[in-house]
């Protein structure tokens, strides 16, 4: 089917079907309401026919985003929370699968319709977020590895602690950074102990960035600069 | 009770004077922009260290290569914000970054909270409340607080919504609810009294709190809680009142 958005009345239907998913785990999502003529209207810029199909990370959503949304997108691509919602309900299998009791559980709801007056909490979207780390980092994608390796539908600790900072998760240096740190290419995951509160963790990271931002201009070093300063409780990562 | 802030650093301030970034008209889209910037004030800093812009605004940000202190300057003159679809209320930083040695990466100066100005525009009046427009779902307008002050966010689905901004009736209904908003986060969040900052915004506000007529003028904030919202209640009937919202709205 063609692509489509979500009108306002589209997304708060959405909004109002989550909720009663969220009540009832076992309830179905409205698939229905994907091509429904009295919640949706076209894109008025992206005239793009989707295909069906699963897609299991971060970084396969990321990628197929992009050739959906063009290179460059539309302006306002990023902000359009009927956009994004609808996309979340057509990829409903990828982004909300059926777990192992056999339910969909659903979580916060930015994680599914971008809160559109706080972007600070934008990057909890489970397809704007991969999307928007991946155009930050289109000219290197393996460089965002870590932010883009985990599974679509559980992000996990890493992600959440360091997309949280978006000034941080544009930043290439930084980046280059976390996934040197963070990433195990052996095994395309998160190396274990890179979650958590413990020392050298990604939270860790985070704070110890904002306190190099008052000194260091993190976009102006060298990555191996920054990860020399990084204090010991790092070493186990280096 | 004053907060002060400590600069550990060697960091610079540069002084918003001496920064000036303005829209290059006729305004195209996406917009572009050029800048000056003067260090002169500034003698110490190494002749190579570099100089870069950062606009920036909610989710969108741009670095842009600005020279260097000896050489200072857009390569072609000026600089495009492809990545924005317009220029409301975009926010502009300017960093002085060491260039090599030592302070290589090194901040050595900044400066934040830079808005854009126009030709013609009077820059010694700067917005308190930039406005733009933003995907609001059912709410037609929304705060955003950030690091370098506060903007107000419109729904982007209102038609001219710049003009529904400005509105007589808008502002009745909404800027009442603006400063009771703002006034909060600055003195019971932040517990932030001192208005005689004028590098930080909530010193700005507070300094527009005080020459509002009807204010009283106070030595010092209340110190306790209880009497600062009685403060923000004092400011907000008095801005109301000054602006003669019922008057303007057609009621007597």
């Amino acid at each position: 089917m063609f692509l489509k958005r979500f009108t306002p009345e589209g997304v708060e239907q959405f909004r109002a079907e989550l909720e009663q998913m969220a009540a009832d785990p076992s309830r179905e999502p409205p698939k229905w309401l994907v091509a429904s003529p009295e919640f949706t209207e076209d894109h008025p810029d992206l005239h793009v026919e989707l295909v069906e199909e699963r897609l299991s990370t971060r970084s396969e959503a990321a990628r197929r985003l992009n050739e959906i949304l063009g290179d460059p997108p539309p302006q306002g691509v990023f902000g359009d929370v009927g956009l994004w919602a609808w996309l979340t309900l057509f990829y409903i299998d990828s982004v909300l699968p059926v777990d192992k009791k056999g339910v969909r559980p659903v979580k916060a709801m930015a994680r599914y319709i971008p809160d559109g007056g706080d972007y600070r909490r934008y990057y909890r979207h489970l397809l704007a977020g991969p999307y928007r780390v991946y155009r930050a980092h289109r000219d290197d994608p393996e460089r965002a590895a870590i932010l883009l390796c985990p599974s679509l539908s559980t992000p996990g600790d890493v992600v959440e602690q360091l997309v949280a900072r978006q000034e941080l998760i544009t930043n290439p240096v930084v980046v280059q950074v976390a996934t040197s740190l963070y990433y195990d290419p052996t095994t395309g995951n998160a190396k274990k102990g890179a979650g958590g509160k413990s020392g050298g963790s990604a939270r860790r990271l985070a704070s110890v960035l904002d306190q190099f931002d008052v000194t260091w201009d993190l976009f102006a070093m060298p990555a191996a600069t920054l990860l020399a300063h990084l204090p010991r409780e790092f070493n186990k990562f280096r | 009770m004053t907060i002060r802030r400590i600069n550990h650093t060697k960091r610079r301030r540069i002084d918003k004077q001496d920064v000036s970034i303005r829209l290059v008209e006729p305004v195209s889209a996406p917009p572009a922009f050029n800048a000056r910037v003067d260090l002169s004030k500034h003698e110490s800093l190494p002749t190579d260290a570099k100089i870069y812009i950062e606009a920036y605004r909610q989710t969108t940000r741009m670095r842009f290569d600005f020279g260097t202190v000896s050489k200072p300057g857009f390569e072609g003159g000026r600089a495009t914000l492809s990545e924005f679809a317009d220029a409301d209320a975009v926010q502009f930083a300017v960093k002085v970054t060491g260039g090599s040695g030592a302070t290589a990466g090194m901040l050595l100066a900044d400066r934040d909270g830079i808005p854009l100005t126009s030709i013609g525009q009077d820059t010694s009046r700067e917005s308190l409340l930039p406005t733009c427009s933003s995907d609001l779902g059912q709410e037609l307008w929304r705060l955003d607080f950030h690091n370098s002050g506060v903007t107000l966010q419109i729904n982007n689905r209102i038609p001219d919504w710049k003009g529904y901004a400005t509105s007589a009736q808008f502002r009745a209904l909404a800027y009442p609810s603006v400063i009771r908003q703002v006034l909060t986060r600055i003195l019971i969040v932040d517990e932030w009294d001192d208005a005689d900052d004028s590098d930080d915004w909530r010193s700005k506000w507070l300094s527009f709190a005080q020459s509002i007529p009807g204010v009283e003028i106070l030595d010092e904030e209340p110190a306790d809680a209880a009497g600062r919202w009685e403060r923000i209640e004092e400011i907000a009937t008095a801005f109301a009142k000054q602006a003669s919202f019922m008057s303007l709205c057609g009621h007597s």
